[in-house]
């Protein structure tokens, strides 16, 4: 009878010894994991930052002339989604990369009509595809004058913002080719510069990018 | 009472000897002779046997005798001892955790990014890959061109080429790779190449590329302002409207370009 208490007692123990055994074989796992080569990604995160807090003045004109550049891709991009001649999957195409140079596709941007001097709030998102369903044959969006009115100045956020200006020439033209509607609206495009955690492919890194904000309309005429 | 003492014997007994105490030889033999002197049969010995064991599993002597002070008294010592034991071997876990990840760590070290050097190797790729710091470019195009050798003459017409890889062994494969790949950028950038055959010889210069995903390091102004992967910038080069000039790649031991730097103006 004591024995049969004692076993009672040494499964007790086996039960400890066992769960000591599946803790110590989950941790000779885990170990081994930890020794698996890491993954590139976690390489690379690991890597040293951009240092400066503050961008030098050449560093700075880097970014406004890459800015200015992609102000231009922007208009690029919006010639090619509003070609109605063109194939869907390049205009589906140029309206992700156009999204590409926002800082999110919610961003707002006005658009206005020099017919009835209303000024409408939509996403960049909404603005692109509205593109893609102009009420024309043809479109022809021209900018041109892309300046700065506003240089860099560094926010309260550690950001840099800037503001460009652009002067659109819209036409729109009938099956016939007839100008049905012309305007030319100067807007201005909030531009921030901001050091960004990007996945690039396989590759995490933190580095200064430059992307566009909301754009405003200043003024229409017809 | 009488029976209570002889429960109190082989109380003692059993416990003593789960616990593994010393050995009582002559105990149960004690027992016997008591129960026998107190008139107890051999059938009550043995239930009284089986009941003290009972009151012993755990869990059942707590509720059972709560209001007896000396079985109180036994299952706290009861739960002192698993108390003991209970500690001991967590001590004993955690010593083995420690020892464990202290192995771990070592090998990590030693076999992951200590001596192998695959790894160093990886690694130093890796962070020359990541961060471009933003004064990478001091070197100038002028500089390039007078310390490169002179990259063989293309096609006419194409972008001034820096075929400086001075981080890179050049090989023949990464030459003509080089060389294929100024021409394919020259044609996707021109909008008057239908979009069809353009997505052709995109599909076509991405294969230069070790894969898909090799970084594109965009500079203006010798300072980088940009990166893509090599996908998404040939895609780029194709709809933004404008040309761009290599100025730097990195080839690895097949010739296949690792990364790309370009200008863009």
């Amino acid at each position: 009878m004591g024995r049969l208490h004692s076993s009672q007692l040494l499964s007790s123990k086996t039960k400890g010894l066992v769960a000591l055994w599946i803790l110590l074989l989950c941790v000779c796992m885990e170990a081994m994991a930890v020794c698996e080569p890491p993954v590139e990604v976690c390489a690379f995160a690991e890597t040293e930052e951009l240092t400066a807090d503050d961008l030098s003045p050449e560093q700075l004109e880097a970014f406004k002339a890459a800015a200015q550049r992609k102000t231009a891709a922007l208009n690029n991009y919006i010639k090619i989604i509003s070609n109605k001649s063109e194939k869907e999957a390049i205009r589906s195409k140029s309206i992700a990369l156009a999204l590409r140079l926002f800082v999110d596709d919610k961003q707002p941007v006005q658009v206005s009509s020099a017919l009835n001097e209303s000024v409408k709030n939509i996403t960049i998102r909404q603005y692109l595809n509205n593109l893609k369903v102009l009420p024309y044959r043809r479109v022809d969006i021209r900018w041109f004058d892309i300046a700065y009115v506003r240089e860099f100045k560094k926010g309260r956020d550690g950001k840099y913002y800037a503001v460009i200006t652009i002067f659109q020439e819209y036409k729109g033209f009938s099956a016939e080719g007839q100008l049905l509607y012309t305007d030319i609206t100067q807007k201005e495009i909030e531009v921030v510069l901001d050091r960004l955690t990007r996945r690039i492919g396989d590759t995490e890194v933190k580095e200064w990018d430059v992307l566009l904000r909301g754009i405003r309309v200043v003024e229409t005429k017809s | 009472m009488s029976e209570q003492s002889i429960k109190e014997l082989i109380r003692n007994f059993l416990i003593n000897n789960a616990e593994g105490g010393r050995a009582m030889p002559f105990a149960e033999l004690i027992i016997k002779q008591e129960a026998e002197r107190q008139g107890i049969d051999q059938h009550r010995l043995k239930e009284l046997y089986t009941e003290v064991s009972r009151e012993l599993t755990p869990g059942k002597a707590t509720s059972k005798k709560t209001s007896d002070p000396l079985v109180k008294s036994e299952e706290e010592r009861k739960k002192e001892s698993l108390g003991y034991k209970l500690t001991s071997r967590k001590v004993i876990m955690v010593a083995a955790v420690v020892l464990l990840v202290v192995l771990a760590g070592v090998g990590y070290f030693y076999f992951g990014a200590g001596n192998n050097p695959l790894a160093q190797d990886r690694v130093e790729n890796d962070s020359s890959a990541t961060e471009q710091p933003l004064e990478d470019t001091s070197q100038t195009d002028t500089v390039h061109s007078a310390t490169s050798p002179a990259a063989p003459a293309l096609s006419a017409g194409i972008a001034a080429v820096d075929n400086n890889t001075n981080t890179n062994p050049v090989s023949p494969q990464a030459t003509a790779n080089a060389a294929s790949l100024e021409q394919y950028m020259e044609k996707l950038s021109d909008a008057s190449l239908p979009y069809a055959s353009r997505e052709e010889i995109k599909q076509q210069a991405v294969t230069l590329f070790a894969n898909k995903n090799a970084n594109v390091l965009i500079f203006t102004n010798n300072h980088q302002t940009g990166r893509e992967t090599v996908d998404d910038y040939l895609d780029i080069v194709q709809l933004q409207g404008f040309k761009i000039t290599i100025k730097d790649k990195k080839f690895n031991n097949d010739g296949k370009i690792t990364q790309l730097s370009v200008i863009e103006q």
